[in-house]
């Protein structure tokens, strides 16, 4: 599978320095998951964070520190053979990407979908507060979600199908980015349906005719 | 195997108690390193840092080895709560990142591959993810290595723990060759905890000077890993 739409190399970077918010950390691990290419490059970012982590001045611990740290392991051990921190084989057997799976604990079918027309959306709940968004969209095959332009910024991955819009078309694991500036009608490939995930740090702005009413009652 | 490695250990300590002397007296933030330290190789007959922190992590994995820890947690807690305190952290919850971070060091440590990457670079991960969860209270989007939708990596050619080594190295010296408005950038990604956008912020920048910043720091990473990574 080849990949032909990225992140931008400054966007991994932030993913490798883990600043990233939460919605668009979800976005990029994603399409990590599908790019072997990218998965590199953050690798080789993580390891300019380890060359600046050795040269950082150290700052002295607690004299206490170390015993800390061995109570902490006791703490980890006690846990784990409770089984809060092992994830059940059917999570592992989700055919969802890991970085999904915490927000779809019983995979696709368990989220709440909302329908319009043939474009069905489930919100993802993430757990930082802020203006982040995070959906699952799922689009019948040739269907297409309405014009529109972006509040803010816009990450999009394909999980399955593809899609095209006036700025190319995207397979699995494709990442398309779109701001303010992006305005766009993208239509699902025929054949079959389209996934993506979708994280948005403002609403999107229905453009069309029939759908700019709706603006004032979208989230 | 192992019998080597344990008795790597004792003899390191000098070692290693020079090379946190020398980063003691660095400054806190860019500005004028000891450039001229970069690069002096290893006392002879001594492995480098990188292969003794491998050997210790190796040690904690096969034998709960206290002495080890006790080294890997001399050297790295101290750097893991610099860099939780670079970030915004307070002491108490900078002491928790660090703790917490060598905790996970124990518990993972037979998960530790030194193929992929340095005992510096994975360090840096799971103090990196800690420092997520703790600040801000929110879930990695972590990537799950046994995933069946990984996309497969190209098959590592050679000796991939001997790339590693090398790629390390190149790394090392690639860091220390950055000029300083470079490394600026860098620091304040990696440790500030501030996105690109943020930097150009907080320095007064233009977005796009901070972005070539970046770019010509990766690229010069790339060039001096050219060939050895794939």
């Amino acid at each position: 599978m080849t990949i032909a739409h990225h992140p931008e190399d400054t966007l991994l970077l932030d993913h490798a320095a883990g600043t990233l918010d939460e919605g668009a950390a979800l976005a990029v691990a994603v399409h990590l998951t599908f790019c072997a290419e990218c998965r590199a490059a953050v690798t080789r970012m993580e390891a300019l964070g380890g060359a600046l982590l050795d040269d950082i001045a150290p700052v002295a611990v607690g004299r206490q520190s170390l015993d800390a740290v061995y109570a902490r392991i006791t703490r980890m051990e006690s846990r784990e053979a409770t089984g809060l921190l092992t994830e059940t084989s059917a999570e592992r057997a989700d055919p969802l990407p890991a970085p999904l799976r915490p927000y779809a604990r019983g995979g696709l079918r368990s989220l709440a979908w909302r329908r319009t027309g043939r474009i069905r959306e489930a919100r993802l709940g993430l757990a930082a507060a802020g203006p982040w968004r995070a959906s699952l969209i799922r689009m019948s095959a040739g269907a297409a979600v309405a014009a529109h332009t972006h509040g803010g910024t816009e990450y999009t991955v394909v999980l399955q199908g593809g899609y095209t819009d006036e700025t190319g078309s995207y397979a699995p694991g494709d990442f398309a980015r779109a701001g303010p500036d992006i305005g766009h009608r993208p239509c699902a490939d025929p054949g079959e349906d389209c996934i993506v995930l979708a994280v948005q740090d403002a609403p999107v702005r229905f453009t069309g005719p029939l759908m700019r009413f709706l603006n004032p009652v979208l989230r | 195997m192992f019998a080597l490695q344990r008795s790597m250990v004792p003899t390191h300590v000098g070692a290693l108690d020079r090379r946190a002397s020398k980063f003691a007296e660095r400054p806190a933030r860019g500005g004028a390193r000891p450039r001229a330290e970069a690069g002096v190789s290893p006392v002879p007959g001594q492995a480098s840092d990188g292969e003794r922190f491998a050997a210790l992590v190796a040690a904690v994995a096969a034998q709960a080895d206290r002495t080890a820890f006790a080294e890997l947690f001399a050297y790295f807690a101290p750097r893991v709560k610099s860099f939780a305190l670079r970030g915004g952290a307070d002491p108490a919850t900078a002491e928790e990142i660090a703790q917490d971070t060598l905790a996970i060091v124990w518990r993972k440590a037979g998960s530790y591959d030194p193929s992929k990457a340095a005992v510096s670079t994975w360090i840096f991960t799971i103090a990196r993810n800690r420092r997520i969860d703790l600040i801000r209270r929110e879930g990695r989007a972590e990537l799950d290595p046994d995933d069946p939708g990984l996309a497969p990596a190209p098959a590592p050619t050679g000796d991939a723990v001997v790339a590693a080594r090398q790629t390390t190295r190149l790394v090392r010296d690639a860091v220390d060759g950055l000029p300083d408005e470079q490394r600026e950038v860098l620091e304040l990604a990696f440790f500030g905890d501030r996105t690109h956008p943020e930097i150009a912020e907080a320095l007064g920048l233009p977005l796009g000077t901070v972005k070539s910043r970046i770019r010509l720091a990766l690229g010069k990473l790339e060039t001096a890993l050219k060939g050895t990574l794939s």
